[in-house]
């Protein structure tokens, strides 16, 4: 599996990141993650009863919003443009009566894969700027590899609970990976079936939609409360 | 009765909280999630406001969502149809995320919180924008003036609110429909201009102050004002229809040339006279005339207003009403005899308009009773933060602050102050010796603006205060100025203005200073000399009035308040917040409630 991924990276790195649009797209997102990281931190502040324990989480989380604000740096230096943020929906891990181990466990897993894959990013890029940044975000996010590794068993994990939470974390994230790439197929046939029907009904309607737009007042009276019936 | 407003679905969305006439809470999205603008169902906003108001969903009476989502819809068809063949780009796109989530607002609303749908109400975008300016007014019959970017079909509109026997009523008189926005244009030419539209247009108004309306007879041929006080935009200068083409077309690059690159530096300042190069005096000559424009088809459309329904009275609201330079023009104009401007005039305020509007039409309410102040968020127990401050002087911490955050290594000290009027006094202490501090105290204010509960505090006579704060703290461009605070006794000595000193308890006008004042507080004020104040009295906010207090005693009439926010992030929300941008940054000293948090250098 491992080397399958580091196949992709190479092939992602060396020929898809050419196409700037890609690679400016790739930043935005690692941007939107490690945001997304830093939310879920500070949610799970407030459940840690040991005060030691949540000094650790809130200076990951410290360094983890420095990545996030990284990323932004590297897009307009290297894209030449002001970054937008991705606005992700934000959801929180699991249920509202999970244990907080469970979440640490996924950040954990989550950080174990940003660092492999920040590694080869940084192995397979050219540009001396991005691999330094890069290499700096990797050298951290070790030190938080290790660090969830030992919030786990503050929090009062057992070694066996983590062993099956990590693989089915594991699992999941395989599975999400998998529906990521069902939904962009997905969105490869709606695009296509939208412009079709974009060029077979616009050509009959656009005359009388430039007309509605030509109006200078509103006709339609949407001032006052509707209610939904079943 | 309980009631929950919902706004969301372009950007700022939020959830309202009322029970029988009186406003709980607002919780915009952004303040929970960290992002600003978040547009999403403010789905976790939802759940924090149950769970601090102590709310089940079989509590709630009903539901009511600020927005009309097929009316939108036909909106957003019609657009990306009327610009065929060239918008298959735009119809294909809105289309995805109308069908696919945003036409079923209701129902996700009602699957999401397990809410039965027929207890779900809706309001056109506008009109709830309108009621949003009426309920709260406090007004028993007002005008009520809708200037934003778009909802449904309109972009403006003018009404007429009153109250029959403890019912409100909001009447229609007439919306100007798409494409016909000023919202529009002035984020339009905010892009144009380099920044973010939809975020950035105060940098447009800060600009403005510096240039000169060159380009005023162009920009008044974009936008038309008629003769009978109505304005029309000509359209052919933008891509508000075939957006993914850029902000602006051919025809305006071809009067107003290239677009200003967003990294070109603009090294100008609100507190010195810097001639600026010939290529951004481009771009302020044209900041500074669309903003002339836009205060003078305010006016026009006010003015309009007034005509139409005669009455003294004034409901301003929507997006545009937070350009305070043109509110402040708008003022001085006299035309209405009271104004009120919502504490959040944008979307994000339309969540407590609708649920309002739609208690008021099952039980009987009384508009007096309606009026809020501005801290309508939710408050947070600051101990478990308070207590993470120990342990920041460990080893690992050091590295944090020398290698990331880049700062000189200091260690915490952290002092229980009970007595008000003695943290007053050592807040203000503290001030007077130069320090920056971020004042965290009690429910989030609502709005855009920080009014003393999510506020970063400064004196306002110090360069080398306002140099730290504008570089090393808020990381923001030196010709954007600060706002003053400061005391009613001191805003009704230091401010030039007719008006009453209540109408500037939220920051939402501009006003000039008087000349002798103008020294010793200059870094909270623009070029112009004109800053937008906030002032404030006792019964809104005892500690902050204190500590306004204590500095005027000192001699310095108003401070610096500026939003307790880092760059390119929504205002702290959660005590953590504002530790993390504390510790992130050059800030001296942190308030969080009774409790002062001071860097020691080692």
């Amino acid at each position: 599996m491992k080397y399958l991924e580091r196949v992709f990276i190479f092939f992602t790195v060396k020929f898809l990141w050419k196409f700037k649009g890609i690679f400016h797209e790739a930043l935005r997102r690692f941007q939107a993650v490690e945001a997304d990281g830093v939310w879920h931190l500070y949610r799970s502040l407030d459940q840690v009863d040991n005060k030691k324990t949540r000094f650790k989480l809130f200076l990951h989380l410290l360094e983890e919003e420095s990545h996030a604000d990284a990323f932004v740096d590297m897009y307009e230096e290297l894209s030449g443009e002001k970054f937008t943020k991705l606005l992700f929906e934000r959801k929180p891990i699991g249920g509202k009566d999970d244990p907080l181990w469970k979440s640490i466990a996924f950040v954990h897993i989550g950080e174990e894969h940003a660092t492999e894959r920040f590694k080869y990013i940084s192995k397979f890029h050219n540009n001396q700027y991005f691999k330094e940044n890069i290499d700096t975000i990797v050298e951290d996010e070790m030190g938080h590899v290790d660090l969830t590794e030992t919030l786990l068993l503050e929090v009062g994990a057992s070694k066996e609970d983590i062993r099956k939470e990590y693989r089915s974390i594991s699992i999941n994230r395989w599975k999400d990976s998998f529906l990521r790439l069902l939904s962009s197929l997905y969105e490869k046939i709606a695009n296509t079936l939208l412009s079709i029907l974009y060029f077979a009904f616009a050509p009959f309607v656009f005359l009388q939609s430039r007309k509605k737009l030509k109006n200078y007042f509103v006709s339609l009276d949407a001032n006052k409360i509707k209610r939904f019936e079943r | 009765m309980k009631v929950i407003g919902f706004s969301f679905g372009y950007h700022d969305s939020s959830v309202a909280f009322i029970e029988d006439g009186k406003i709980k809470a607002v919780v915009p999205e952004e303040r929970v999630t960290r992002q600003k603008h978040d547009p999403n169902l403010p789905i976790n906003a939802f759940r924090d406001g149950m769970k601090y108001l102590n709310w089940t969903i079989h509590d709630v009476d009903k539901i009511v969502l600020h927005e009309d989502s097929y009316n939108k819809f036909s909106r957003v068809l019609t657009s990306s149809l009327s610009g065929f063949p060239s918008t298959r780009l735009e119809f294909v796109e809105s289309m995805k995320s109308w069908l696919s989530e945003k036409l079923w607002a209701p129902f996700n609303v009602s699957n999401e919180i397990n809410f039965p749908l027929e207890k779900i109400e809706y309001l056109g975008h506008h009109f709830s924008h309108s009621v949003q300016g009426f309920m709260g007014s406090g007004f028993e019959e007002s005008a009520i003036l809708v200037i934003d970017a778009v909802g449904d079909w309109a972009c403006s509109g003018v009404y007429r609110g009153r109250w029959e026997n403890g019912h409100p009523h909001v009447e229609c008189l007439e919306e100007i429909a798409f494409p016909n926005s000023l919202g529009l244009v002035y984020s339009a030419i905010t892009g144009f201009l380099g920044f973010s539209p939809n975020d950035n247009e105060c940098s447009v108004m800060a600009l403005s102050a510096f240039g000169e309306p060159n380009y005023y007879k162009e920009i008044s041929k974009i936008i038309k004002i008629k003769e009978d006080g109505l304005y029309e935009i000509d359209t052919s200068y933008f891509h508000f229809i075939n957006f993914y083409s850029g902000a602006v077309t051919k025809k305006f690059e071809n009067i107003f040339g290239k677009a200003r690159p967003f990294n070109q530096k603009i090294n100008l300042s609100s507190f010195e006279d810097i001639k600026p190069d010939s290529e951004i005096k481009r771009y302020i000559d044209l900041a500074c005339s669309l903003q002339l424009r836009i205060e003078e088809a305010i006016i026009s459309l006010a003015k309009y207003t007034k005509e139409k329904t005669g009455l003294d009275n004034l409901c301003l609201t929507g997006g545009v009403s937070l350009n305070c330079v043109a509110n402040k023009k708008l003022l001085e104009e006299g035309l209405f005899k009271n104004i009120h401007i919502p504490i959040e005039p944008g979307d994000c305020g339309t969540s407590f308009g609708c649920a309002l509007y739609a208690l008021g039409q099952d039980m009987e309410l009384k508009p007096e009773e309606l009026k809020y102040e501005a801290y309508l968020g939710l408050k947070y127990d600051t101990e478990k933060t308070i207590e993470v401050t120990e342990f920041l002087k460990s080893p690992q911490f050091n590295d944090y602050i020398m290698k990331t955050a880049k700062q000189h290594k200091y260690e915490l000290s952290v002092e229980k102050i009970e007595n008000l009027d003695e943290l007053a006094s050592t807040i203000a202490e503290n001030l007077l010796n130069d320090q920056v501090i971020g004042l965290y105290q009690g429910n989030s204010e609502l709005g855009p603006r920080a009014l003393g509960n999510r506020s970063i505090i400064a004196r306002a006579d110090k360069k080398d205060v306002a140099h730290k704060l504008s570089f090393s703290i808020k990381k923001r461009a030196s010709y954007r100025p600060y706002a003053l605070s400061m005391t009613e006794e001191a805003g009704e000595k230091i401010l030039k203005t007719n008006s009453s000193i209540k109408n500037y308890k939220w920051m939402q006008y501009s006003c000039d200073l008087k000349e002798e004042f103008y020294e010793a507080l200059k870094y909270g004020c623009h070029i112009d000399k004109s800053t937008r104040p906030q002032v404030v009295n006792q019964h809104q906010n005892k500690l902050y009035y204190q500590i306004l207090d204590n500095m005027r005693k000192e001699g310095h009439e108003a401070i610096i308040n500026t939003s307790f926010n880092p760059s390119g992030y929504p205002m702290v929300e959660h005590p953590s917040h504002a530790l993390a941008m504390f510790v992130r940054t050059d800030m001296d000293i942190l308030i969080l409630e009774d409790t002062i948090i001071r860097k020691e250098a080692l």
